[in-house]
């Protein structure tokens, strides 16, 4: 069992734009808002940064292949830099990079940043396949039935299995999801970063159109225009630069082997990469009872459904139990583990390659205690869980913070 | 193999809004295997017979088909034509209309069919029924559809007689075999008649005709296809090849070099399986309204097959509300998609409920 990065590098400044459709602003108006707020978080400059990494997906929408991007935007003075890409978990990816590239010695001071700018396509939802776009890969385009977005009706799918399983009828099951983007809702309209900022009801999200049966429009994440940006040092140096870093606690990636998709093994009511990349994470971080342990989450909550079997992949409600601790509150800000504070991808809004660097600003502030109307008494330990794809065929990451 | 079809969409056979052809055209196709071995029903004469007769043309840049006055070609025709080659059949073989188990035609309508098969001295339980209320006059495709709806209930000996209309006319006739008794499922046509479905607008119909543009709520481009991938991977695309790992037995979609099973992972000990006529068993499904459709939602499944492999398909020929985990399901080669601008239709399976 490898050592880990348990308190190996730290997080001493962060920056996070407004998200949302933010049609006057280019991608590079993104990389330097959410740069400069970084920079002066952290209190150094420019010059001291040594590596970066850029997160982004849709490269096609006005960005551009390769981290050079980012380098030109920002002027990096020569420096490594990388652009990565794990679908919707390509923001945890550039943090991975930077975080390694610290905790190994490459380089004491490292950036990592994602922005995504997909409002430019001109029409609703994910880029569509067209000449360049294709990310199934071009066989996907020939026997995928969804190829040109797969993700509602495969999360969609997920939903339908776990309703069966633990015998929820479709109205039920509707409303336990329902109560997920309610909660969401609340925290996002306390946080002016947010996209939407509008408290709703469980009425409204069962009454909202369907986009694939049966999750609704309530039940999904919008996409959005976004960055944001992370500093990360080696931990022995962090408190030179401030007297309250962020230690990364763990970070740890599963990536599905294909045998939740061509396998009948799989059981299509959980999404097994959460699952093993939480394994990992608690072991890295010396977590035993993540129920007890965890002080809040940001999850990737793409579809409703996706927060709902995530409380279980984690291993913080008991499988087929989520239901209950939804019920019961234990997830709202005023519960034993919020979920979403700052409103999630659902509210905060979902710039693909920012989202993982977003969920790490919120854990961050939280620490920091500059959470404001959002605060969460006495954080110590925050939980980002970033998934790209969809079930059955994910990558996902896990990032543990702490004070 | 022989094939015949005809499909009514532009710029192929279409019949004008508002129009008798609208009415009664429909779309259609047949194939056959020619064998000399295990023949069901052998074919044993014809007789032929040419006309260049005016009465259904189209040119290229006609959208639908014309036609002119109904008795013209009726009376000058298709009342002509039929009786003259299928009276020169019976003349040349020394046959009559007793000697026939069946006949069939295309009909244009339904009182000239029975009228002309009358006056060839056929009793009305000689008549197959030419299915105009079901699946339309079917144009090229019409006489093999119908031989092929007489095949369904033939016994070994049958003389069956079929004809085709079109500048003229050509009968043929076969005789049944008592191979046909070893088909284990006879119900070639009558599959696709029991899952029949009414079309209940007419907006729609326009739609499927490609009459009416319709917005699909995204941009008009569609990715190109990448033709070297289509040609390497032609089984398991058109014939829905997999591999099946011969170390543990597993069989898999698409066919994989590095197996599946997780307690396996074997690297290149895989051999061809084949899926298409594997029954399936519906794991999930979902109801998609965002996906590009022109009949809208799209629904798909994960799909289990018997014997083992998954793997996600479009479901087809029916609606959300009718669908349910654990429901049965075999596969059926559809086209999948229309990349117009580049003439390119793309080919691939989709399961459909299994209608016992």
């Amino acid at each position: 069992m490898p050592e880990g990065i348990k308190d190996k590098v730290a997080i001493i400044g962060m920056g996070c734009t407004k998200f949302g459709e933010l049609w006057d602003k280019s991608a590079e108006d993104l990389m330097v808002e959410a740069f400069q707020e970084a920079l002066e978080d952290a209190g150094i400059e420019k010059k001291d940064i040594q590596a970066a990494w850029q997160g982004n997906q849709f490269t096609e929408v006005n960005i551009g292949h390769s981290a050079l991007p980012l380098a030109t935007t920002l002027k990096l003075p020569f420096i490594p830099v990388t652009r990565v890409e794990n679908l919707c978990a390509s923001g945890t990816e550039a943090i991975r990079g930077a975080c390694y590239a610290v905790a190994s010695g490459a380089c004491d001071i490292a950036l990592a940043l994602g922005v995504e700018k997909v409002k430019d396509l001109g029409f609703g939802g994910l880029p569509r396949a067209n000449e360049d776009i294709v990310s199934l890969g071009t066989r996907g385009r020939v026997i995928f039935p969804s190829w040109v977005n797969p993700n509602p009706g495969m999360f969609a799918m997920m939903a339908i299995r776990y309703f069966k399983r633990y015998g929820l009828s479709i109205e039920e099951g509707k409303k336990t999801l329902a109560k997920i983007s309610v909660k969401s809702h609340h925290n996002g309209a306390l946080n002016p970063k947010a996209h939407l900022r509008r408290e709703i009801t469980v009425e409204d999200v069962l009454n909202a159109p369907m986009i694939a049966m049966p999750l609704g429009l309530f039940d999904s994440c919008g996409v959005s225009d976004g960055a944001a940006a992370a500093i990360l040092v080696r931990a022995d140096i962090a408190e030179s630069f401030r007297p309250d870093p962020v230690y990364i606690k763990a970070l740890q990636v599963a990536a599905d082997s294909g045998e939740s998709l061509m396998y009948t093994g799989y059981d299509y009511t959980h999404v097994e990469t959460t699952y093993r990349a939480a394994i990992k994470a608690y072991q890295e971080a010396g977590i035993e009872n993540p129920r007890q342990e965890i002080s809040m989450m940001e999850v990737h909550d793409c579809f409703s459904i996706t927060e709902l079997v995530t409380y279980e992949d984690l291993m913080i409600s008991p499988r087929g139990k989520a239901k209950d601790d939804i019920d019961a509150g234990f997830f709202e800000l005023d519960g034993k583990i919020p979920c979403q504070p700052d409103g999630g991808l659902k509210c905060f809004g979902h710039p693909i390659g920012a989202s993982g660097l977003r969920m790490v600003y919120e854990m961050y502030k939280q620490l920091q205690g500059k959470a404001g109307p959002r605060q969460v008494k006495d954080p110590r330990l925050g939980l980002t869980h970033n998934l790209g794809g969809q079930p059955p065929q994910s990558v996902c990451s896990i990032c543990i913070v702490g004070n | 193999m022989v094939t015949s079809t005809e499909k009514v969409n532009l710029p192929g056979r279409l019949g004008k809004p508002g129009s008798a052809q609208e009415m009664t055209f429909g779309d259609g196709a047949a194939a056959f295997i020619l064998s000399n071995k295990r023949v069901i029903a052998g074919l044993e004469g014809s007789y032929s017979i040419t006309r260049d007769f005016p009465d259904f043309r189209r040119a290229e840049h006609d959208k639908f088909v014309r036609t002119i006055e109904n008795r013209f070609v009726r009376e000058e025709g298709y009342a002509k034509f039929i009786p003259e080659a299928i009276s020169g059949l019976m003349k040349k073989y020394g046959l009559d209309a007793k000697d026939f188990a069946r006949v069939a035609f295309p009909c244009l309508d339904a009182r000239q069919y029975s009228t002309v098969c009358k006056n060839l001295g056929f009793q009305p339980d000689q008549i197959q029924q030419p299915l105009l209320g079901s699946i339309g006059e079917t144009g090229a495709a019409s006489p093999l559809i119908l031989l092929i709806a007489m095949l369904e209930e033939a016994k070994p000996g049958d003389n069956l007689l079929v004809a085709s209309y079109g500048n003229g006319a050509e009968a043929l006739f076969f005789k049944v075999t008592d191979e046909i008794t070893n088909v284990e499922d006879r119900r070639w046509l009558k599959k696709y008649l029991d899952r029949r479905a009414e079309l209940d607008s007419y907006e729609k119909y326009l739609v499927f005709r490609n009459l009416l543009p319709v917005d699909t709520g995204y941009d008009e481009e569609t990715a190109k296809t990448e033709l070297p991938l289509t040609w390497r991977e032609r089984r398991p695309i058109l014939a829905l090849f997999g591999s099946r790992c011969k170390y543990c037995g597993t069989p898999q979609y698409p066919p994989q070099r590095i197996c599946v099973n997780p307690d396996c992972g074997a690297v290149d000990e895989k051999e061809d399986y084949c899926f298409s006529d594997k029954r399936a068993v519906l794991f999930s499904y979902t109801a998609d309204h965002t996906a590009p459709s022109l009949h809208p939602p799209l629904i798909y499944g994960m799909i289990d097959f018997e014997g083992g492999g998954r793997f996600v398909f479009e479901l087809t020929d029916c609606e959300p509300d009718a669908i349910d985990i654990d429901m049965r399901v075999e596969m059926s080669l559809r086209r999948k998609y229309s990349d117009e601008p580049r003439g390119i239709h793309g080919y691939f399976w989709k399961a459909i409920p299994i209608i016992e």
